[in-house]
This record gives C-alpha cells, sequence and structure tokens, in this order.
C-alpha cells in the first residue's frame, strides 16, 4: 500500500514520546509534516 | 508556522523517550509505530522488509491531504530547508509571509567580566579565588549546562573548549591569563 500525492493522508491514533497519543485528523487547520525516520 | 512536525518510528516509546533524552530533549512529539508493528508506515508505504521504516518525509496540508512526499536515502537527515520550501509552496498563507527570522541560541550575558567555565576546572577555581581577591564583580557562564556556550567558547579559542575564556566588555581572554586579564581590566 502507498499514499498519494492530493489524496486524504491515511489517519491514525499514535502514542507519543510527549506522553499525548497524537491523531492525525485533530492536526486539521495546521500544515503537518511527517517525519519517518529509522531509529535503534 | 503553522506548523506540526511528527516524528515516526517502529520504537517503543520507552526507546524514543531516551533516545530524544540522550540529544537533550525533542520538543515536537515522537510517536510509536509499535504496535501492530509498523502498522502507519505500512499503510504510507514505507515500512521495509527488514522491520523498520524507510527515512521519508511528507507534507500534510490544512484540510489533511497530502501535498509532499520523499523518501530520502536512509543515511540522510532530511534538512530544514527543504522543508520550509515545501510548507511555503503548500500553504499561502505562509508563502506570503516574511521569512521567520533565524533562530538565535538562548542569549549569553554580556556586559562586565563574563567568565566561562566548568564546575571542575582547576583554572577556573584559581580565577575566581583571584577575581574575589581583586574585587572584582563577574558573571560566571558554566559551558556544560548553558546552551549554545561551548559552541561560542570554541569560536574564541580555535576550537577549543578552553576554560575559563573571559568576555570583558567585548575583549576576549582565553584561558587564566593574569597578565592579559590585568591589562584588559587596566589594574
Amino acid at each position: 500500500m502507498t499514499i498519494t500525492i492530493g489524496a486524504p493522508a491515511p489517519d491514525f491514533t499514535l502514542p507519543s514520546h510527549l506522553g499525548k497519543p497524537v491523531t492525525l485528523s485533530n492536526l486539521r487547520g495546521k500544515n503537518v509534516v511527517l517525519a519517518f525516520f529509522p531509529l535503534a | 508556522m503553522d506548523t506540526q512536525v511528527l516524528g515516526i518510528s517502529v520504537d517503543s516509546t520507552d526507546c524514543l523517550k531516551a533516545w530524544a533524552e540522550s540529544l537533550g530533549g525533542i520538543h515536537y512529539p515522537l510517536l510509536s509505530d509499535f504496535w501492530p508493528h509498523g502498522g502507519v508506515a505500512q499503510r504510507y508505504g514505507l515500512l521495509r522488509n527488514e522491520g523498520y521504516t524507510e527515512r521519508a518525509l511528507i507534507v500534510i496540508d490544512k484540510s489533511g491531504i497530502v501535498r509532499y512526499m520523499d523518501i530520502h536515502n536512509i543515511d540522510d537527515q532530511p534538512s530544514n530547508e527543504e522543508l520550509r520550501r515545501v510548507i511555503r509552496e503548500v500553504d499561502p498563507s505562509v508563502r506570503n509571509r516574511p521569512e521567520d527570522p533565524k533562530p538565535q541560541p538562548a542569549a549569553l550575558p554580556h556586559g562586565g567580566i563574563v567568565m566561562y567555565c566548568t564546575k571542575w576546572c582547576g583554572d577556573c577555581r584559581r580565577a575566581r579565588a583571584w577575581l574575589a581577591e581583586n574585587k572584582l564583580p563577574y558573571t560566571e557562564v558554566d559551558i556544560t549546562t548553558t546552551p549554545g556556550a561551548a559552541e561560542q567558547v570554541e569560536k574564541w579559542a580555535n576550537g577549543n573548549r578552553t576554560t575559563p575564556t573571559f568576555d570583558i566588555d567585548g575583549t576576549i581572554v582565553v584561558d587564566f591569563d593574569k597578565t592579559k586579564l590585568r591589562e584588559v581590566l587596566k589594574i
């Protein structure tokens, strides 16, 4: 599966290191930059 | 800018917390796509067979539409400049605004005698005693705890973190050089 420019971004809710879970659709009205990164 | 940055990896929140702490704190949320493992990355087409994600940037506009996507070489850090450029393209209200001024490091004190030092260095201890002996008031900046202070000292001291280093009303004295200090302080 992949995403397409111009299509709605798949929504998600994920736990955050700052404590509260973050839901993408709650951020409407802001530009959002998702930075996927491989870590450990 | 009206922009929220979210970091996403397949690591657990504990692991992300530890990593953020090791970097001195990260103020945007780092999200844990840990369970189901890489579930979100998979929906975005960014989960690799090895079980971790590509290094990718995705810009989503204010109405939730994907506007930009860039998969980087896994070893490359994405550049902030590139991100700013994309967001200015995506959001006219940002595009029409003047550029944000460059973020300034925490302001370091100026004026009078400012001594850049550490808690433990012997010369710093001797310098404190010498300043007290000469009844000279001064401000201390601990380069191990003050953001930007160590980098400032490196600039003055040819790349070395020499302590103590003094900023006396803009005149820099590197090291506890009493002769030079007397000269600058006219004592």
